[in-house]
């Protein structure tokens, strides 16, 4: 894509603004697309360098897509404002903490079940009440969700998976998945071998990427993209997600390998790489189960409703295991968490959070039900913050509980 | 000008300031064609902060800009070269909604649409809908008297306007006006500084009056294959005392770009259409639905849609909503204006706009509020050479003189700015032109606010 040109695409009609979660937080152009095309175009042209307040610009957005989606010119902001990430990866570098994060620790699971047991070490020796007196991390601790005893990939050591009349689908891991909400790793399996599936998942495989897509590090992500695309048997018909990032990060492969040998096996993988919701709506018969007694809300990620397009399916789930759903407003506005956004811009975040969870609120839902882990840490800490602690669960958790397996 | 002292004095007061050239430059536009980079961008919090920054740039110098969104289709919110610009989107608080006298008192920042949603809750409506409702400011809406669809029949941001607070280019603060209807002491102040275009004073509160929401609306599509039977129809609604609260006109062009854009089952090889909507007394409403469907009718239409369901009728809005949207994708650019004539003459001024672009080779496309002669040229740019450039503005001076000759006005609702500044001495005599200056000169003498605009 050549950038300058897309950029100058933009007509400037600022139809971006009200639907820009931090546009709306600090109505400010740098926080929108509108003005961040504007930035680029001269950057593109020259006459402007990548300065801090440019980096800070670029790193001001949520990748949450809804300039996207309202865009009379579909201009691709996502992919704009990735590249220039990329750049600034390419010419200044990273700080050690991201180095580590990006290079050394996230694309190894192995690593990653070492860094799962430090913290639930961490938690077990009470240091959070520790670290929470340090100023910074006073209200950012409280993040991190309890960290489960065992990760899920290790459990699937023990775990026979059952032969299914209905043919094999692998299950792409999360990294989330496995480290924090192993439960919702079980219910994928659990509803999957009711149906009458047998599950493959992939241990070969690794993060989707996206930390790295995310923060420029483009040739780690294809690294790590290539591990997934090889950890794929070829007479899989469907690999299933449960994580809504990862899932649309993985039909973006083609556009990682745009232009190179691999983009044709790319386009192939994203193919076959479908969210748990919409497989089970669209290629699975769920056993009839008993609604749960329940009131709860959808929210919609982000990088399911807008991102993938998948819309009905979580709600069609919903519908079938609960008996009372409501809809709260703007249901598909960003709840600010945006993978480490919520950490980096701790503050900006809370301000969109707020928001969202004073529409959970309005719903008097006694649960919130969402399909992406990251909106969950989120939102658990918004409502644990700023309303009253309620359960989240993932669409495919309610189905497993509705039907007993 | 002095601006590293009018910096000092800001610093000093800890406002809030971009001064990076990488944010800077994104206030070097708005939604017209024009490009300038400020040399600071300043967000004041409240009112103190406005009169600070004004007072220093009258001792400094220092041209400003004030800014709301950044909508104007006219290039009204661009800088003065070296200039600044000050962003008034913080202010951004509905501070009151007063049920027993019905009023709102806002901040300029707020969003209409926000206020519209705001006073909606509780049984109330505040009219003025220009096209981009949902982004642009009250204050920006009152620096250029903006009005939207729904003024024919409601009237235009000044209509609305009881009260305001405005802090002048010395810095000093007024106040004039207030919650009552009846007011006539001293001069109406309100009248000069509304539709001012940010030159005479900053509007840092205002009080807005409300009325009730009518109680139903609903909305019909009119389509003819004759122009001037569609002018007539629009006649005979105004003739028989029905006043609709939208007649909204959309060329065949419209239609077609529309259709492409997002499909609204808009009839392509129809001449034009018209969007009516009729609020008020269900019963009242259902009157007049049904003498508009029969006038229009009798007036040659080819067909007339009424909407049966909520949805039906959002479905015929949304395409007219979209008009914007799916002109800009068919084009490099596009210069948008809005020309405006005595009712009497809309059919006349549609089809010598149409003759104007064809004669100079440009696509157009043509909306128009037909209840107030408002038309909205869409003049589209494929190329985007000097040679394409050239033909516009020839084709711009001889759409402006023609409004002109019908008895009209160079704009209706965006303002002169930058793109129409040229024009004024079409429109005014020396005299009168000479007596705006005074004004301008009198009330900022050192020039400051928005000096190189309009006038």
């Amino acid at each position: 894509m050549n950038f300058a040109e897309e950029a100058d695409r933009c007509k400037r009609c600022g139809m971006c603004q009200p639907v820009c979660p931090l546009y709306q937080a600090e109505r400010k152009e740098p926080f929108v697309a509108r003005g961040k095309l504007r930035l680029i175009s001269v950057i593109e042209e020259g006459i402007q360098t990548i300065n801090p307040a440019a980096k800070t610009t670029f790193y001001n957005c949520l990748d949450c897509r809804a300039c996207m989606e309202i865009c009379p010119a579909k201009l691709n902001v996502k992919t704009l404002v990735k590249g220039m990430r990329q750049k600034i990866y390419e010419e200044q570098g990273d700080n050690i903490i991201m180095k580590i994060a990006l290079e050394h620790l996230t694309p190894y699971p192995e690593r990653l079940e070492l860094a799962r047991k430090s913290l639930k070490a961490y938690q077990t020796l009470g240091l959070p009440s520790l670290v929470r007196t340090i100023p910074a991390f006073r209200q950012r601790e409280k993040l991190l969700p309890p960290v489960p005893p065992k990760s899920f990939r290790s459990s699937l050591h023990q775990r026979k998976m059952k032969k299914g009349s209905k043919g094999k689908v692998a299950y792409f891991i999360s990294c989330t998945t496995d480290i924090l909400y192993p439960q919702v790793g079980d219910a994928v399996i659990e509803v999957l071998e009711a149906c009458g599936f047998e599950v493959y998942p992939l241990l070969e495989g690794t993060c989707c990427g996206v930390p790295q897509m995310g923060y420029g590090h483009k040739e780690r992500a294809k690294e790590m993209a290539l591990r997934n695309m090889l950890a794929v048997p070829e007479d899989i018909e469907f690999v299933v997600n449960d994580c809504a990032t990862c899932g649309s990060a993985l039909q973006e492969y083609e556009e990682l390998f745009e232009g190179t040998e691999y983009e044709e096996k790319a386009k192939k993988f994203s193919q076959k790489m479908i969210d748990i919701s919409a497989f089970l709506i669209q290629h699975a018969q769920i056993p009839e189960g008993e609604k749960l007694k329940l009131r709860v809300t959808y929210h919609e990620p982000c990088h399911l409703g807008r991102a993938q397009n998948i819309k009905e399916e979580p709600r069609k789930l919903i519908n079938q295991s609960v008996t009372e759903f409501t809809e709260m407003a703007n249901p598909g506005s960003c709840c600010g968490g945006a993978g480490t956004f919520g950490i980096t811009h701790f503050e900006l975040s809370q301000k969109v959070l707020k928001k969202k969870i004073s529409e959970i609120e309005e719903t008097e839902a006694e649960a919130v039900v969402t399909g992406c882990p990251a909106c969950r840490m989120q939102i658990t800490f918004g409502l644990d913050s700023y309303s009253k602690k309620m359960p989240i669960y993932h669409p495919v958790e309610l189905i497993a509980k509705s039907i007993g397996s | 000008m002095d601006l590293t002292e009018f910096m000092k004095v800001l610093e000093k007061n800890n406002l809030e300031i971009y001064t990076d050239p990488s944010d800077t430059i994104c206030y070097s536009f708005d939604a017209a064609n024009f490009k300038e980079q400020p040399a600071a961008v300043i967000f004041p919090k409240n009112t103190q902060e406005v009169s600070l920054v004004l007072e220093a740039a009258n001792r400094f110098q220092v041209p400003i800009t004030p800014r709301g969104a950044g909508t104007s289709l006219a290039g009204g919110t661009i800088v003065t070269p070296g200039g600044v610009s000050l962003c008034l989107t913080r202010m951004d608080q509905i501070l009151e909604i007063d049920e027993e006298n019905l009023t709102a008192t806002v901040q300029p920042g707020v969003i209409t649409f926000d206020l519209h949603q705001a006073v909606e809750k509780k049984g109330l409506f505040y009219p003025p809908d220009p096209g981009s409702v949902k982004i642009s400011t009250i204050g920006g809406n009152i620096a250029v008297n903006a009005g939207g669809p729904h003024c024919f029949k409601y009237g235009v941001t000044k209509d609305y306007v009881l009260g305001m607070e405005v802090v002048l280019p010395n810095g000093k603060i007024i106040r004039f006006g207030g919650k009552v209807i009846k007011n006539v002491s001293g001069f109406d102040l309100g009248s000069l500084f509304i539709g001012s275009e940010g030159m005479l004073g900053i509007v840092t509160e205002v009080t807005l009056s409300l009325i009730a929401l009518p109680e139903e609306s609903r909305t019909m599509l009119v389509i003819y294959d004759d122009l001037n039977a569609a002018a007539n129809a629009v006649s005979e609604i105004v003739r028989k005392k029905i006043v609709p609260a939208t007649l909204e006109l959309m060329d065949q062009e419209s239609m077609i770009l529309i259709e492409r854009f997002r499909p609204a089952n808009l009839p392509l090889d129809a001449a034009a259409s018209i969007l009516i909507a009729i609020d008020g007394p269900a019963e009242q409403v259902a009157k007049e639905m049904k003498l508009v469907e029969q006038i229009c009718q009798d007036n040659g239409a080819r067909e007339v849609r009424v909407a049966q369901t909520k949805e039906e009728e959002i479905k015929l809005w949304e395409g007219r909503r979209s008009a914007n949207g799916a002109m800009s994708q068919a084009c490099k650019a596009m210069v948008v204006e809005d020309a405006t004539v005595p009712r009497s003459k809309l059919a006349e001024m549609v089809m010598k706009c149409k003759e104007i672009a064809a004669r100079y080779n440009l696509p157009c496309a043509i909306l128009g509020h037909c209840g107030d002669g408002n038309v909205h040229p869409h003049l589209l740019l494929q190329e985007l050479t000097s040679e394409e450039w050239e033909r516009v503005h020839k084709a711009v001076d001889e759409i402006f003189r023609a409004a002109l000759d019908f008895g009209g006005t160079l704009t209706g609702e965006h303002g002169i700015g930058l793109a129409k500044k040229k024009y004024m001495s079409w429109q005014f005599s020396p005299d009168t032109l000479e007596f705006m200056r005074i004004i301008k000169s009198d009330v900022d003498p050192n020039n400051i606010l928005n000096p190189h605009i309009m006038l």
